[in-house]
């Protein structure tokens, strides 16, 4: 009997120890019960019924007299247009369109149908903003939709100025986004202004940065742009009013976070990215998605709304719980500049068994820049550790605490098969450049000469032979320089 | 000698009894390799150095760091690139299902672990041919790695498999690794090339297409036709490009004109609006009317390909320098 118990008691040794309880980060349907429930909020689609010959002919007389001088009949013909505005928008819509009429009519056709102000017109101005081929009248479009009320219409425009590229239209942008609170398009009228093409798109790009500068209460454009991007000047506005309709229509933006194709999945997070940052509450809901490509793209959406998403911190660090969402959490919590996730980060640094949120935990702890970190990255950087995570250590550290040996490996790295060599030569370039404004007397020479290594002709894709050049000259620099 | 009493007998038995117990609860099973953690393709280079070294030289292998690669992706500030350049495996999401992007080992790029593990608690490790559970990757036999659904999950972003569809070659049974994966020296028992030769292996590019010229009146109609490509030609729409080019045929000792060009197979990005999908579905034949006094004499016509869309000076291409030749021409008076 003794025997017997002996040996229940070996089988019962045997058996493995109750696992640590984990907390289990509950996923839920959110975002297709939200669009549903504001479906009801949506303008129903624009059915403008095609135009009969009639109305085109009366039209045409109108159109013909909002083209002549005289302004008493311009007054009239606008109020008959307003008075039937249903009848006329299909065929102001041709009209828009229509190649074969002057630009000075197709003009007044766009004027008119902004003088409508209805959602079948503010649609019809925005198809041709989308879609039509002539740059010039993209401009106008913008320019005369300018005021609108509708702002359900901002995640369009805000899909027009990511492939906008026509300067002048991209200044009209700027202005329209800024109707709805959004100075998403202040970014690229400085790019015109400094482009400096004609003095007309200059003086032009200027005006712009004056009149919104002094719109958002700011002192000018550079400040603008600036307090944008830090999410600073949102939360010195007062609280935009938004109606259900755009709410609606942003809740769609991010169910197409889950289609199939690419390019809407980055048509959708660029919208989203450059939303107002009320949207933050709806991507940190999202988060807790059922669907595993509305969580990671929902954190990337986050990641690259960087300061202004800041609210989302704490639903980030409990997305680090899910496996497949971690990683991106990870990266997004860098990019917000979450302190208090350092804890969490440099766990996830030491759990070897997941090298995805491994690697994405040192990059954050490196734009994070604790010094806290530093021993936690220095574990990760010792030599028996998988060498794309000693790189995003290594990377890291180069800010906090860059040794000799840190240098040495990113510089081995700008050489080495199969070795993201190009974050390296970034983290190392970055590093120049700090050092020499820092000492310029000491690392000026060293950065002019990592400038000139880049010998590809402006404009043209280096060959593969280039850039090994170029890598290898860059390391042979920054060896001498930094170490 | 004393007879056993019945306690010895008793112990004895129950002693029996528990090695027995004990044999079953700890016997060696029929050795399964020991789980192994798969951070990197390294890994499989031991055992599989052949389909390794193939590996290397593909473009897979390259899809993160080739130049052309990061100038059209922006060093991949174009973050929908990543999904697919540098890809979690494709079992974890599942066939029909887009993969997700990486953020470890990136210049791996499209690699072993991308197209053969096997997400956790699956029967075996890695996706392969054949059932060996005693092999260290423990490998499991999919059928899935031969179907064009599991090439889908990356190449339909670019519309390939939904132009393969449309063909023939799609009613014939004839998928992606017919023509890209084909097996070593044609032999079976050889497996498959890892190599994946496509748009950057000239000769299959050139394959894929025929030219033609001929006269019609005054004017010469140039013709491509694709008699060979599973798909559009070139694919890989927006990046890839492909334009004919004529020009008067150079008389004996005398130094040829330049290339004129005439036509564009190519699918837009999508901020070119003003640019029309020009791509030739398989099967079809494409007629170039060529309306130039200058052709009424012996000319030459030429089919370039191009990795990439843009000619440095647009107003004036060089062919020769920033394309590669696919066919060539001439047509007498």
């Amino acid at each position: 009997m003794r025997t017997a118990l002996l040996l229940l008691a070996l089988l019962a040794g045997c058996e493995q120890p109750a696992a640590p309880s984990v907390s289990v980060f509950e996923l839920r349907d959110v975002v297709a019960p939200r669009v549903a429930e504001l479906q009801s909020a949506a303008v129903a689609p624009s059915n403008v019924a095609a135009p009969s010959e009639q109305v085109r002919e009366e039209l045409s007389g109108m159109l013909e007299t909002l083209t002549s001088p005289r302004s008493s009949m311009r007054e009239a013909v606008l109020e008959d247009l307003r008075s039937r505005a249903e009848l006329f928008v299909g065929a102001l819509a041709s009209a828009v369109e229509d190649a074969e009429q002057s630009a000075e009519w197709r003009i007044a056709a766009i004027e008119a149908l902004s003088w409508l102000d209805l959602p079948a017109a503010t649609d019809a101005l925005l198809q041709s903003l989308q879609t039509s081929p002539q740059p010039w009248v993209r401009a106008q479009c913008a320019w005369h939709l300018t005021g609108s009320k509708h702002d359900r219409i901002l995640p369009r425009v805000l899909l027009r100025l990511r492939y906008e590229v026509d300067e002048e239209t991209a200044i009209a942008l700027a202005g329209l986004l800024a109707c709805f609170g959004n100075y998403a398009g202040v970014d690229g009228v400085c790019v015109v202004r400094d482009r400096a093409r004609t003095p007309e798109l200059v003086a032009l790009a200027n005006e712009q940065l004056t009149a919104l500068a002094a719109a958002a209460g700011v002192g000018d454009g550079e400040e603008l742009r600036a307090k944008w991007q830090s999410g600073e000047l949102e939360s010195r506005l007062p609280a935009l009013e938004v109606s259900k309709a755009l709410e609606f229509e942003t809740w769609k933006c991010i169910q197409a976070l889950g289609e199939w194709d690419l390019r809407v999945v980055d048509d959708r997070r660029f919208v989203l990215t450059h939303m107002n940052a009320w949207v933050v509450d709806a991507l940190a809901q999202t988060l807790r998605d059922t669907n595993v490509y509305l969580r990671v793209h929902a954190a990337q959406c986050l990641e690259r709304m960087g300061p202004r998403a800041k609210a989302a911190g704490p639903q980030l660090l409990e997305a680090l719980g899910e496996a497949r969402t971690a990683s991106a959490a990870a990266a997004a919590l860098g990019a917000l500049g979450h302190a208090p996730a350092a804890q969490r980060l440099e766990d996830a640094l030491s759990n070897p068994r997941d090298p995805e949120l491994a690697n994405a935990a040192a990059r954050a702890l490196g734009a994070l820049a604790q010094p806290r970190s530093i021993p936690a990255l220095r574990r990760a950087f010792a030599p028996e550790l998988a060498a794309d995570l000693r790189q995003a250590a290594a990377e890291a550290l180069l800010a906090l605490d860059p040794s000799a040996d840190v240098v040495e490996f990113l510089v081995g790295r700008m050489t080495a098969a199969r070795a993201e060599a190009l974050s390296a030569e970034s983290a190392l370039g970055r590093r120049l450049l700090e050092q020499s404004k820092a000492q310029p007397e000491r690392f000026a020479g060293a950065l002019a000469q990592w400038l000139a290594a880049d010998k590809a002709e402006s404009g043209s894709i280096p060959t593969r032979e280039q850039l090994a050049e170029r890598l290898a000259a860059r390391a042979s620099i920054a060896r001498e320089a930094l170490r | 000698m004393q007879a056993p009493s019945l306690r010895q007998i008793s112990a004895a038995v129950l002693l029996s009894l528990g090695g027995v117990l004990l044999y079953f609860v700890f016997q060696p099973v029929e050795a399964p390799a020991q789980a192994t953690l798969f951070t990197s393709s390294d890994q499989c280079a031991a055992c599989h150095p052949k389909v390794f070294a193939e590996w290397q030289n593909s473009w897979h292998a390259r899809s993160w760091d080739d130049p052309d690669v990061l100038a059209l992706s922006n060093d991949f500030a174009n973050t929908d690139c990543i999904d697919c350049h540098a890809p979690r495996p494709v079992f974890e999401t599942g066939i029909g299902q887009r993969v997700l992007p990486r953020s470890a080992r990136r210049a791996e790029g499209v690699d072993c672990i991308s197209c053969h593990l096997l997400p956790e608690g699956s029967e075996g490790l890695v996706a392969g041919t054949l059932d060996a559970p005693s092999a260290a990757c423990r490998p499991v036999a999919k059928r899935e790695l031969a179907q064009v659904e599991f090439c889908a999950v990356c190449h339909d972003q670019h519309k390939t498999v939904e132009q393969w569809r449309a063909t023939d070659y799609a009613k014939r049974g004839i998928g992606c690794i017919d023509c890209h994966m084909p097996f070593r020296n044609g032999d079976p028992n050889l497996g498959r090339d890892h190599t994946m030769h496509g748009g950057h292996d000239i000769e299959l590019v050139r394959s894929a297409v025929r030219l033609s010229a001929r006269r019609e009146g005054s004017r010469v109609l140039a013709a491509v036709e694709n008699v060979a490509a599973g798909h559009h030609f070139p694919t890989d729409e927006r990046a890839r490009a492909a334009d004919v080019f004529w020009r008067p045929l150079a008389a004996a000792g005398e130094a040829p004109q330049r290339w004129r060009w005439a036509y564009r197979f190519r699918s837009p990005y999508r901020h070119e609006t003003d640019v029309v999908d020009t791509l030739l579905p398989a099967h079809e034949k494409r007629e170039i009317p060529i309306e130039d006094a200058a052709a009424a004499g012996a000319i030459e016509v030429a089919l370039f390909y191009k990795l990439t869309p843009y000619w440095k000076d647009p107003e004036n291409p060089a062919p020769e320098l920033e394309a590669q030749l696919v066919q060539r021409v001439e047509l007498l008076p």
